[in-house]
């Protein structure tokens, strides 16, 4: 019911996740739609190709210069040169503009310094472009220069970039200048308002991070908080390096690093992601760096091939493929919550298909807030059923302490015993005074074990023996106990053989003096096999034959005792023999007590 | 008498066995059975005047016995650690209920009980709520509440209901008055009324006294029984 209900919240939880995203990358589609449709208006002046010319010379802002002769660029894959670089194009406008009721903004983003001419008219800067790294004046990543309208032509318009790009480290890797138009529509408003939604999402994951962290700094030993905090905390520092860019546009050379933090995270989140899985379902730590080996070689193929953007995407993918690989197989192995798990990574993985383009800027994130929401939604759940399984098991356990000695102090056991002492005293005082002993034996011994989870089985010998001899006295019979044991140290529940054995005596009338159980240990492969032999009574009138069966709250006692020590691992079966004159009870159990 | 003891434990047999030898010379035998069995079968062949009854034996049901024996003229003591059981022995009819452990003293107390001379007493003594009555080879119950009056008949009783039917028990008056409650009354050597069902006690000339039922029957009543019977009504 519990399982079906997390279940159920799981599911609604992420398809909401994945609703909100698909809604949000439709938002975003249609926007980056609008501003192509804005691009086709002006006629084609996303300028997606440059002519290139390395150099440095004011001629080069003319309108009237002839470019021709300059290569053309693909403006995504420019390649980082040592100084001045001149970019120039040609294109027509949209009438309104002509008409001079719109200005214009010219938007630069990418990794350069930056000097705008319009129709031969220097109209801004993003930075000071210089031949070398110590005279330029480093521009900002994104930058937005003002046209006025005025310049704008019918026919020809030329833009012309005088720029250049340093790093401070010798480093020749293709990066992006994007020069886009949009209508001018003043200095931006308060960029916060814009980004409130992912600060809040940044908040949530971030306040998930800590809680985790703060869990496992209260108890070491919860790995599994740990690897959660940290995962955590990388998707944290993930999405803050990708929000710092709305937030402050910083100088271009810092962009490099903002994206490794990026891949670097994504590679951590991808480690974690699949250590808690590993932890989860108890699967050896080793075989994450069969992971990370894998995360290097992707890494190395995708930043050398495809951009580090990629690289990111695909390195997030290959650490969700691989948890849902770890999860399935323990779905196989039919782990707990194994399943429900596997749902939740399977959704989740989805949404690296959803919209590709929107998954590194927005969505990840959203699946990852939806995550951290399920997790503390789990925890709850969790730390309610630790909680109940500690207080049902300590309650199981006070009980059958309980029991135990309840069961010595029933009626039935101690009146008559008290009764046969009474008349042992007068009929042989010497013989009294031994059945007290023996009572004083059998109680001293139920007392030192009652509280103990295990003894071993030396103690369970001495507890049968006091009782028997008890027995002997209360029933002016003998009952003898003749044992054949390999392993005496071997751990078993207080009283269960003492039980079968109390059972016997009380639910058979025996005749036969003396009356003898036998109890057998064997060591067979990892296993201690004991076999208890009660003799059969007489006949009794209400056809209850099986009297010498552990029946009742014998049956249930011995049944609790066993589960509670080794839960399914352990065998317990109770026949007649085949000549029914005696009741067999096996109990088979690991000789190793699982942890 | 005959005594019966049913009684799992060996060692409780011969307290009770030592005891009762002490306590009563009228004992003419004492038999032990250890199991429901036996003792259904030595009632059967040789019935007692006084059964002593364990309730658990060896896990049997000592109550068993005593469904079964409800309508037989042996009167029973209950001798069990089981006092949660006795509430429900006292309503088959028991006399007494011993706890284990037990002293002479206190068997001493039951077997007075029930062997009181049978004039002393006038009311019920026990907690009984159903009487059996043979009939053919069934058991047929009888809610005391349901019952008149008892009288006398040899050594059985004849037990007369609301209804008006009439039925013949086993056990003669004294020993009813040793199990029924306390609002059974003797008002005449042969006779027992149900207080309950009693419309007047009438006096005539001569000290002559007769108990008028809500039936509008009439019962004789004897002279030494009506001021104990006077001093009820009032």
């Amino acid at each position: 019911m519990q399982f079906k209900f997390r279940l159920l919240f799981l599911v609604a939880l992420s398809v909401t996740v994945l609703a909100l995203a698909y809604v949000f990358s439709l938002a975003g589609q249609q926007a980056s739609e609008s501003r192509q449709q804005t691009v086709d208006t002006l006629r084609g002046m996303y300028v997606t190709h440059m002519r290139i010319h390395q150099g440095d010379h004011p001629m080069w802002a003319d309108t009237d210069f002839d470019d021709t002769a300059w290569p053309l660029q693909d403006m995504s894959k420019l390649v980082r040169t040592p100084g001045i670089t001149w970019l120039r194009q040609n294109f027509l406008v949209w009438p309104e503009y002509l008409e001079g009721k719109t200005p214009a903004a010219i938007f630069v983003e990418g990794g350069a310094s930056t000097e705008i001419y319009f129709n031969g008219e220097f109209v801004g800067r993003n930075g000071v472009p210089a031949a070398n790294p110590a005279e330029e004046i480093v521009g900002n990543i994104d930058a937005k220069i003002f046209v006025p309208a005025r310049l704008f032509r019918d026919a020809n318009n030329v833009l012309a970039v005088r720029m250049s790009s340093h790093l401070p480290w010798q480093h020749r890797y293709e990066y992006q200048l994007r020069i886009s138009f949009e209508p001018y529509a003043g200095e931006r408003q308060n960029r916060i308002n814009d980004y409130l939604p992912s600060i809040m999402l940044i908040g949530a994951i971030g306040a998930a991070a800590l809680y985790f962290a703060t869990g496992f700094s209260i108890s070491n030993e919860n790995k599994a908080a740990l690897w959660l905090s940290l995962l955590l905390f990388c998707v944290v520092i993930q999405f803050a390096s990708e929000l710092v860019r709305g937030l402050y546009s910083y100088p271009y050379q810092w962009h490099a690093l903002r994206v490794s933090i990026i891949t670097l995270m994504a590679t951590f989140s991808g480690i974690f992601l699949n250590l808690l899985v590993s932890h989860k379902f108890g699967y050896p730590r080793r075989i994450i760096w069969g992971f990370v080996a894998a995360q290097i070689t992707l890494l190395f193929y995708t930043i050398r091939y495809h951009g580090q953007d990629e690289a990111t995407y695909f390195i997030l993918m290959l650490g969700v493929a691989a948890s849902i690989l770890q999860t399935a197989f323990a779905v196989y192995q039919k782990k707990k919550d194994a399943r429900l798990l596997l749902v939740a990574l399977v959704l989740f993985s989805l949404s690296f298909t959803v919209n590709r383009g929107y998954f590194l800027d927005g969505f990840y994130y959203f699946a990852m807030a939806g995550f951290a929401i399920s997790l503390f939604v789990w925890r709850a759940f969790t730390f309610e059923q630790t909680k109940n399984t500690a207080i049902a098991a300590s309650a199981r356990s006070d009980r059958l302490q309980y029991e135990l000695l309840k069961k010595q102090l029933q009626p039935h056991f101690i009146m008559n015993t008290l009764m046969a002492l009474s008349e042992w005293i007068i009929e042989s005082p010497k013989t009294g005074i031994k059945m007290i002993q023996a009572l004083a034996t059998e109680f001293r011994i139920l007392h030192s074990i009652s509280d103990q989870e295990k003894i071993t089985l030396k103690q369970e010998l001495e507890l049968c023996m006091a009782h028997l001899d008890l027995m002997s006295y209360r029933r002016d019979q003998r009952f003898v106990l003749t044992a054949d044991i390999e392993d005496s140290s071997a751990p078993i529940p207080p009283a269960i053989f003492h039980t079968l054995l109390e059972n016997a005596i009380t639910h058979n009338r025996y005749e036969a003096t003396p009356i003898e159980f036998c109890l057998t240990q064997k060591l067979k492969s990892g296993q201690y096999i004991y076999l208890i032999e009660t003799p059969v009574g007489k006949p009794r009138m209400d056809n209850h034959q099986d009297g010498a069966r552990p029946s009742g709250f014998g049956f249930q006692y011995v049944e609790t005792r066993i589960r509670q020590l080794w839960a399914d691992q352990a065998h317990f079966d109770s026949r007649r023999s085949d000549d029914g004159s005696v009741w067999l009870s096996e109990l088979v159990v690991p000789s190793e007590l699982s942890p | 008498m005959k005594i019966l003891i049913v009684e799992d434990e060996i060692m409780v047999a011969r307290a009770l066995k030592r005891m009762l030898g002490d306590l009563h010379k009228g004992v003419s035998s004492i038999v032990h059975k250890m199991d429901l069995e036996g003792a259904m079968q030595e009632i059967e062949t040789n019935i007692p005047d006084l059964l002593l009854l364990d309730l658990n034996l060896n896990g049997e049901d000592g109550l068993r016995i005593l469904s079964d024996c409800v309508a037989a003229p042996f009167q029973t003591i209950i001798v069990s650690a089981n006092t949660d059981q006795a509430i429900q022995a006292f309503e088959y009819g028991v006399v007494d209920f011993v706890p284990k452990p037990f002293d002479e003293e206190r068997l001493k107390k039951a077997l007075d009980r029930l062997l009181a001379p049978g004039n002393e007493t006038v009311c019920g003594q026990g907690c009984a709520e159903f009487l059996g009555i043979r009939k053919g080879g069934n058991t047929l119950v009888l809610y005391v509440d349901d019952v008149e009056f008892i009288k006398a008949a040899d050594n059985y009783s004849e037990v007369t209901l609301s209804s008006g039917s009439v039925h013949l028990h086993e056990k003669n008056l004294r020993q009813l008055l040793q199990i029924l409650p306390s609002y059974f009354q003797r008002i005449h050597k042969s006779h027992l009324v149900n207080m309950r069902k009693i419309e007047g006690l009438n006096s005539f000339e001569g000290s002559r006294y007769e108990v008028s039922l809500q039936s509008e029957k009439i019962l004789p009543a004897g002279r030494k029984y009506v001021s104990a019977l006077r001093e009820r009504l009032l």
